[in-house]
């Protein structure tokens, strides 16, 4: 059936958990836009071949019209299927500029093809263009917090980093109190969780 | 060092907080340390730092000392190369890049999700058995995905249209059994038992019968991969009606399929970089590379005609940018027998003050060294590393940017990927090949070994009993993609051909025929040259 590949894609885009990415599948990938070459080369030939038997195109409505025609949609829908793939990964892509920050894990890198790392890399840039333009920081928490201070855990061990006017060692399951800003993005990497008593 | 200032470090962890980064304190000692070196522009240079840092592959977004610290080298070394030369030595420096063969990364093949991935753990010169087997199947492999993308070999898109009488889709050799009529293998021409050839791929091995076979062009030697159509007979002979080399691909494809992999070696270039560096490439007009084979430098005879060899180029308007002197530099091999190491060793240091009188070449040329097959070194199996320290100590007193590496090497030169290879190929393919070349293309002997190696993806598809390979670096032999151009140092008759695009030629021997070849670059022109005797 003449689509079904395409629509397995999407498929699988679905069967993600919301925000999570599979590897990229670029076998079936590049099946489909083989499957798109192909539906091209068959409406050129059957239209050729209306054209040879000197018929008027629009209007002739004969088994090679709706071959051509039949053709024609599978071709638009697999370009559609393509599309929204390629677009449902990058809106994920793009969240994990936001969530992650600029350096991805190993394991999230090995999922990627190469032009969406690509991607990652030239939307992460564009964002820091605007930030220290402007100067400030957009991925801090939107919501301001109740207490600037919050109590955390270390999960891995981080080493001596420091934050604000002191550095800090950040040694594994110690327990620190610190400003909120600080350790929102080790929190996000899952370096640090909340303690909470 | 100094700690740094409130202030300072204040300014440091606000503008690395922008851009998403955490530094660890004495990651913060090093950048701070940096920016103590420009006093007046340290904004600038702090910019700088950070738009460097995004280039650089990273493993977490905490920074720590080292990954700031190669940033930081990289930037101070730029910044004295900008102080030391003028721009366009600079420039000149960054177009061309060596690559040595052991440092090219090594790609597998996974055939259940079609990638290549890259071999990450380290290789070992003497391998195993199981290397051995990976050699054979990794060469098989590449081969096979290549053959798989071709529109006659592949697969139809839809498996509803079949059309039986064009299809030569490749068919598995353990399958074969109880098929009927044509079918077409592709397979490693193997002698599993004397006088009887087989044809084995991943799943077996069948015998095959090639008296009747109509061949293309190219040499079948053994361990050659061959696409072979033909019928299995009743007592299980495969009677091959027609073979060939796999056929070729595009190098274009090849590369679209194989995006932000670095086969080459010398690093994945960016889209945009690829097209300003091919700019670059097309307005290099007065690039030239002088490549020389069988430089002797015991001969005095061949030392007088290198002399004369570099006077030409000392006095024209724009001298070479790159010689290549190729192997063996020594008339008599350098076997066990050979004990005069300290004499090729002063004249390596000849050679040096030769080319140091001649200051052009020395201030704006580069000079690349590639062993020969009966060079000294460790063993006669390939890939052969760069000559010994000894031998070219006294020559880089002289010249010290000569750059001595493996065989076979690779060079790109801003998109252009060329390969060097100094081995006296052409006679020994013809020795050990199976059949007579087919003279209905062509009846050249370089043109066979031409189509055999591109065809073949693989600079050596000797078997291993006549050419010995090292099990784990089998991979920097590979053609694939196939580069632009392959320089072939052999000893035999000089010889120029372009095949599909590639350019290929062999400068011949400058000792025995006083021949050498020029290489333009920019518009991939050979000039075939020899020295009037």
């Amino acid at each position: 059936m003449y689509g079904r590949r395409a629509s397995q894609l999407l498929k699988e885009i679905d069967s993600c958990e919301a925000g999570q990415l599979a590897p990229f599948n670029s076998d079936v990938f590049d099946q489909v836009i083989r499957e798109c070459n192909e539906h091209n080369t068959q409406f050129q030939s059957l239209i050729r071949k209306m054209v040879e038997q000197n018929l008027d195109i629009e209007t002739t409505r004969n088994e090679d019209h709706y071959g051509a025609a039949v053709h024609h949609l599978s071709l638009l829908r697999n370009k559609r299927c393509l599309m929204a793939y390629m677009y449902n990964r990058a809106e994920v892509i793009q969240s994990f500029r936001w969530k992650i920050g600029p350096v991805l894990p190993h394991e999230i890198q090995e999922k990627l093809h190469f032009s969406e790392k690509e991607y990652f890399k030239n939307h992460s840039a564009a964002m820091k263009l605007y930030m220290s333009e402007m100067d400030i920081d957009l991925t801090v928490d939107m919501v301001p917090p109740k207490d600037p201070y919050i109590q955390v855990r270390v999960l891995e061990e981080i080493g001596e980093v420091s934050l604000g006017d002191h550095s800090i060692s950040l040694t594994k399951n110690s327990l620190h109190f610190l400003r909120r800003t600080d350790t929102e993005q080790f929190i996000s990497q899952g370096l640090m969780e909340e303690f909470l008593e | 060092m100094a700690a740094p200032s409130a202030g300072t470090r204040k300014k440091l962890q606000r503008k690395f907080r922008l851009r998403g980064f955490t530094l660890k304190v004495d990651a913060l000692e090093e950048a701070a340390a940096f920016l103590a070196r420009f006093p007046d522009a340290e904004d600038d240079a702090l910019d700088l730092l950070l738009d460097e840092l995004d280039k650089e592959p990273l493993q977490s977004s905490i920074l720590d000392r080292d990954a700031v610290r190669r940033v930081v080298a990289l930037l101070v070394e730029a910044e004295e190369a900008v102080d030391a030369a003028s721009p366009a030595a600079t420039s000149a420096r960054s177009a061309l890049r060596v690559v040595d063969s052991f440092v090219v990364p090594r790609f597998h093949y996974d055939p259940i999700k079609k990638v290549f991935y890259e071999h990450t753990s380290r290789l070992l010169i003497h391998g195993e058995a199981r290397d051995k087997a990976a050699l054979y199947r990794d060469r098989y492999q590449v081969l096979l995905q290549r053959l798989a993308r071709d529109k006659y070999f592949s697969k139809p898109a839809f498996d509803t249209v079949m059309t039986e009488d064009d299809n030569c889709e490749i068919t598995s050799i353990q399958s074969l059994i109880g098929c009927t009529g044509r079918r077409w293998i592709m397979g490693v021409i193997s002698q599993l038992e004397e006088r009887q050839f087989y044809l084995e791929d991943l799943t077996g091995a069948v015998p095959i019968d090639l008296s009747n076979a109509k061949i293309t062009s190219g040499f079948f030697v053994e361990n050659t991969v061959i696409v072979a159509e033909g019928e299995l007979l009743s007592n299980g002979i495969f009677q091959v009606n027609t073979c060939g080399f796999p056929p070729l691909e595009d190098r274009e494809a090849s590369l679209s399929t194989l995006m932000g992999l670095d086969f080459f070696g010398g690093g994945v270039i960016p889209t945009e970089e690829t097209v300003r560096l091919s700019t670059l490439e097309k307005k290099a007009m007065n690039d030239m590379f002088v490549i020389l084979s069988d430089v002797w430098l015991d001969n005095s005879e061949t030392m007088e005609k290198l002399g004369v060899v570099l006077d030409g180029y000392d006095s024209v308007e724009a001298v070479p940018s790159l010689f290549v002197l190729m192997g063996n530099f020594c008339s008599r091999p350098c076997n066990l027998a050979f004990n005069s190491f300290e004499e090729l060793r002063l004249q390596f240091g000849k050679l040096g003050e030769m080319i140091a009188a001649r200051s052009r070449l020395k201030e704006h040329s580069r000079f690349l060294f590639i062993p020969g097959p009966d060079d000294a070194g460790p063993s006669k199996a390939l890939p052969r590393c760069a000559l010994p320290k000894y031998l070219t100590e006294e020559l880089q007193k002289h010249i010290p940017n000569a750059i001595f590496v493996s065989n076979p090497c690779r060079v790109k030169f801003y998109t252009q990927e060329i390969v060097f290879f100094r081995q006296d190929l052409l006679y020994r393919m013809r020795r050990s090949s199976l059949i007579p070349p087919t003279t209905e293309e062509t009846s050249d002997p370089f043109e066979h070994l031409v189509a055999t190696i591109t065809h073949q993806s693989h600079l050596c598809p000797l078997p291993l009993t006549v050419q010995p390979i090292i099990w784990n670096y089998d991979h920097c032999l590979r053609l694939y993609p196939t580069p632009h151009t392959i320089v072939l140092g052999d000893k035999s008759e000089q010889k120029a051909f372009k095949y599909t695009g590639i350019t290929c030629f062999n400068p011949g021997s400058f000792a025995n025929d006083s021949t050498f070849a020029a290489y333009r670059p920019c518009t991939k022109e050979v000039e075939l040259s020899a020295l009037e005797s």
